[in-house]
């Protein structure tokens, strides 16, 4: 009888550490994974922002020098920006 | 009195026969469509038998776009009421006649020839104007709408980007609207119900048949669409509907390009010929 209780806590015990995750894989949940995506999303919605908030403020400033300060410094173009088209996909 | 019989005789003759006695009922072929088959690239005709007597047989008839003469086509039984036509890439216009002896009696006329809709100008999506484009499915015919408001979403079947900040003055790309909200552009495009469409390589002869879809021959996007002329095959994944869109005449200084269409009106069919 009591070789059977030590042997029903000796699985139990087994059995507790086999459900234990492996070492790393248990801190990201799926509701971490969204936030992070969502805070990806924002991101790039403001450097989107930004970026016509910036051409906006560069066409007013160098209407400015145009018209006040003759022969003034504009501000210099933009660098091109690069295209990130999203993967191309077929099908 | 006895006279009088022969110019009886002779009248009732000549109603017999004048009046059709037993006569011959004609009739045209009814029920004509036509549809695509074979991957797209032939054209499979069917009717049914006139409301009337059975004709002798049935002749199809072809008139090739760009041409103004009707050319006899293979000829049918009267108990065949299909026929699969192997235009060589070409389109055209399709009817049936139905024989009577020396008498033909033709069907509606159909047409594989796309429909036309000539030069717009579409705007890059950072630019002044529209640039989203899309086919009404009730006269095939094509039209811009802005990509800034959600409520355009089910009309639009591409758009025109450059997938960056600003115009660019080259690499343009030809989009599937869905890819809106979900890239760069999400700056400009809201979310919506947008479309899923598909997009060929340039092609180099607007008039053969296009490709036909599949997961290397059509993409969510292709670039470069600003090179003068561009032809791109479109593919509308909904309703499995093909139609060319030609590129040209871009404006850097104010972010447009001019865009003309052929839409194929026959479901699954690659004929663009026009």
């Amino acid at each position: 009888m009591r070789n059977l209780g030590i042997l029903l806590i000796a699985v139990i015990a087994l059995m507790v550490i086999g459900c234990q995750p492996p070492e790393g894989m248990g801190g990201v949940t799926q509701e971490q994974f969204d936030e992070l995506k969502t805070n990806v999303e924002t991101l790039q919605t403001d450097v989107g922002n930004l970026h016509m908030a910036l051409d906006s403020l560069t066409t007013i400033y160098n209407g400015h020098i145009e018209k006040w300060h003759k022969g003034g410094k504009v501000a210099p173009a933009p660098p091109t920006t690069t295209p990130s088209p999203p993967p191309r996909k077929g099908g | 009195m006895r006279n009088m019989w022969i110019p009886l005789s002779l009248c009732l003759a000549a109603l017999l026969i004048f009046n059709g006695c037993g006569g011959e009922q004609t009739g045209e072929p009814i029920n004509f469509t036509i549809a695509a088959t074979n991957g797209g690239l032939l054209v499979k005709l069917d009717w049914d038998a006139p409301d009337a007597d059975e004709p002798d047989n049935y002749i199809i008839y072809f008139k090739e776009v760009g041409t103004t003469d009707w050319v006899e086509g293979a000829t049918v039984e009267s108990d065949v009421f299909t026929y699969t036509h192997d235009p060589d890439e070409a389109t055209g216009d399709y009817r049936i006649a139905a024989v009577y002896g020396e008498d033909e009696f033709d069907s509606d006329i159909l047409t594989t020839i796309p429909v036309h809709t000539g030069a717009v100008t579409i705007a890059e999506l950072n630019a002044a104007g529209n640039s989203g484009y899309g086919w009404d499915m009730t006269d095939f015919m094509g039209s811009t709408y802005s990509m800034t408001q959600a409520t355009n979403a089910p009309y639009v079947d591409f758009y025109v980007t450059d997938f960056a900040a600003g115009t660019a003055t080259s690499n343009w790309y030809i989009a599937s609207p869905d890819l809106g909200p979900s890239s760069v552009d999400s700056t400009v495009v809201p979310d919506g119900n947008w479309r899923t469409n598909r997009f060929s390589n340039p092609v180099t002869d607007p008039d053969a048949a296009l490709p036909a879809f599949s997961a290397t021959t059509y993409f969510n996007w292709t670039n470069n669409i600003e090179v003068d002329p561009t032809y791109i095959g479109v593919y509308l994944t909904d309703e499995e509907h093909y139609a060319l869109v030609k590129f040209s005449g871009v404006n850097t200084g104010n972010g447009t390009i001019q865009a003309e269409t052929w839409f194929q009106t026959v479901q699954g069919l690659r004929l663009i010929a026009h």
